[in-house]
């Protein structure tokens, strides 16, 4: 790909509390500009589109036709991102998208043949592969400092059961496609592939969607692994977990080594979707989104691949099948 | 009273000794080793405590005894103190084999002899006011339960197959099955487990992750394994996470500690201020013996525990969840 260092102009797709965050990322980072915004609600798209100074579009294929937007960023609800991700890579438009990739294989694949056929980039939000802690994790394992990973427990834990669309099984997965999904990719990319997965669910909120979820799998180079996605924590936003190798442990707690922790006599209301803080200098969603548009510019590699995107998603729904049936899933 | 502790194998031997000898209400401890005799005298010295030699010796001057033998020689131990008319207090876990563990229920039983199966874990004060609470209805009902059972890899026996019946999992999966029945008042219904080498690549499992069904309804997870490095400042640890329809609440057993970091170059030390646990199950023992009343955990109680362990490595077979009732 030739080498292009202009800022990548992009158009944000669905304007909820991740589309609003990846905008403030851009406005931070000169390889990004924010030219266009549409969203399902015109009204949400209208409002982001003048908070960050760009021009709200009418439908995707007034996206998918502009001449000036090299890229697009999918936010809309899982189960709709082929919609948007097919039509504008079908267009020629690079492809950044939201975890999970899709909310089905066959919509995941539908979106991986569109990006591969129109030679566009697609690039998935794995943005925890950006958080310094996991990349540090990840970069011990590679350099061997506990040896071969074998046993490895993750834990996500956030206030706020879903609402509106993260509610609805069939559009988000619950906590195991919005929160599991996370540890899910890092967990394949620092320990290697799963091969059997085995989940027990439940949803204590009464919506369709999981809100907790406790899931154990077996990788190929016969490591075990643990992971919680709970949506049903009191408060705030914890990741925590260890991975055991056979010569040592690695350990971590976001609650433990935070830089900075804030008490107010008088808090406000806690937010909707809560996002976890790092205290470093590049946030790991600006660390992501400049990557991101690097890659598009032709400057980097993709640090996640299409591929990787479809595992971890398949890990997803596999845990989500065992969860329904009770039986352990082969992959 | 009158008590022996049988067999030094377990580590736990030597802290139950110590309870004892602390005790006024024991007026004689005896310890025996049939394994190395010889292992007994200074253990018994150190407490002033009986060296004993023969089985048959101890037996025939005792109320009660701690068998601390190998896992595997549980059975043949408890039925020969049964058959002597001496009470039990069994080492977990209860035996390696359903059978045996039944037998071992019957014996005491039909002679009116009290069997209890050593676990110390209810007796935590932390355990026990969540106990309560979740009684009290306080969590409401419970929904989801992620456990630990992680240690150190202890050697001895434990990594001896025909000793030990199994490795990490049989070790260390028995205490939270017990701890699940007693915050859900449900027995596991069903077991999956995978289970892992990979921390010592030996022919014994070092690790293992179960996922457990509860008759209540409740789900839960339980990490059994020998995880913990020789660098890691604590032996292991018990650890509840209890997901409530009203609340969470999440219990660290044994997590009272303070961080002792030392002036040489070895890695820091949590050294524990909690309760007791030892010596409150060894006073419970006591009492039962003395008041015949079931111990605070029953060799049905061991039983079941043993059955989560067994379904665990009977999954693995399958590669499916095996149901207790199947085994």
């Amino acid at each position: 790909m030739a080498r292009d260092d202009r800022p990548v102009r992009l158009a944000i797709l669905g304007a909820g509390h991740i589309g609003a965050r990846h905008a403030a990322c851009a406005a931070q980072i000169a390889e990004a500009e924010i030219v266009a915004v549409w969203s399902r609600t015109p009204a949400s798209a209208a409002a982001l589109a003048a908070q960050v100074g760009a021009r709200a579009c009418a439908t995707l294929q007034e996206v998918a036709e502009a001449p000036d937007i090299d890229a697009t960023i999918v936010c809309t609800p899982s189960a709709l991102h082929a919609e948007a991700a097919i039509a504008l890579a079908r267009a020629g438009k690079h492809v950044i998208c939201e975890k999970p990739l899709a909310r089905t294989v066959a919509q995941a694949e539908a979106i991986i043949q569109a990006a591969e056929r129109a030679d566009v980039q697609l690039l998935v939000a794995h943005v925890v592969r950006f958080f310094p802690a996991f990349r540090r994790l990840y970069d011990l394992i590679q350099g061997g400092a506990i040896g071969t990973p074998a046993v490895i427990r993750m834990s996500r834990e956030t206030a706020g059961a879903p609402t509106g669309w993260r509610a609805d099984l069939a559009m988000s997965g619950g906590a195991l496609l919005e929160m599991g999904i996370h540890d899910f990719d890092w967990l394949l990319w620092a320990c290697g592939p799963a091969e059997r997965v085995t989940c027990r669910a439940i949803s204590r909120g009464g919506q369709s969607a999981p809100d907790y979820a406790l899931t154990t799998l077996r990788l190929a180079g016969g490591a075990i692994a643990h992971v919680e996605s709970s949506m049903v924590a009191t408060a705030g936003f914890r990741t925590h977990g260890e991975i055991a190798g056979d010569a040592g442990l690695l350990a971590y707690d976001s609650d433990g080594d935070t830089a900075l922790r804030v008490q107010l006599r008088e808090p406000g209301p806690a937010p909707a979707v809560q996002l976890p803080t790092t205290y470093t200098m590049d946030s790991p969603y600006v660390a992501q989104l400049r990557h991101f548009c690097r890659v598009i510019q032709g400057l980097e590699a993709p640090l996640i691949t299409p591929a990787e995107a479809l595992a971890a998603l398949r890990v997803g729904l596999a845990a989500l099948a065992s969860a329904e049936t009770g039986r352990t899933v082969s992959l | 009273m009158r008590i022996g502790v049988w067999s030094l194998a377990h580590m736990h031997a030597m802290s139950y000794l110590a309870c004892l000898a602390a005790r006024a209400d024991v007026a004689w401890v005896g310890v025996l080793d049939e394994d190395q005799p010889e292992r007994a005298r200074p253990a018994a010295q150190e407490h002033g405590l009986h060296w004993v030699q023969r089985a048959d010796e101890l037996l025939a001057q005792v109320d009660a005894v701690i068998i601390t033998s190998a896992n595997a020689d549980h059975a043949r131990m408890a039925l020969q103190a049964a058959e002597a008319g001496v009470h039990a207090l069994v080492e977990k876990p209860l035996a390696t084999a359903r059978a045996d563990a039944l037998a071992m229920i019957e014996a005491f039983a039909s002679r009116g002899l009290i069997l209890g199966t050593a676990f110390p874990c209810p007796f935590s004060p932390a355990f026990c006011t969540l106990q309560e609470q979740v009684a009290a209805g306080a969590l409401g009902e419970i929904l989801a339960l992620r456990t630990t059972n992680r240690g150190s890899m202890p050697g001895g026996f434990f990594i001896e197959l025909e000793r030990s019946g199994g490795g990490a999992v049989m070790d260390h999966s028995v205490h939270v099955a017990d701890l699940l029945r007693r915050l859900t008042g449900s027995d596991p219904l069903r077991v999956h487990a995978e289970i892992g080498h990979g921390l010592y690549h030996q022919e014994w499992d070092d690790s293992g992750l179960l996922t457990i069904d509860m008759a209540s309804g409740a789900i839960a997870t339980l990490d059994t394994s020998w995880s913990r490095p020789k660098s890691y400042p604590t032996w292991g640890d018990v650890t509840i996470h209890a997901i409530g329809a009203r609340g969470n609440a999440h219990a660290d057993l044994f997590g009272q500690h303070v961080a002792l970091y030392p002036g040489e170059p070895t890695p820091p030390r949590w050294v524990s201020w909690g309760s007791n646990l030892d010596e409150l199950m060894v006073a419970d023992f006591l009492a039962a013996v003395g008041q015949g009343r079931p111990p605070r955990s029953t060799g049905r109680d061991g039983l079941i525990a043993l059955e989560v362990a067994l379904a665990a490595y009977a999954s693995t077979r399958t590669g499916q969840p095996v149901e207790i009732a199947s085994l």
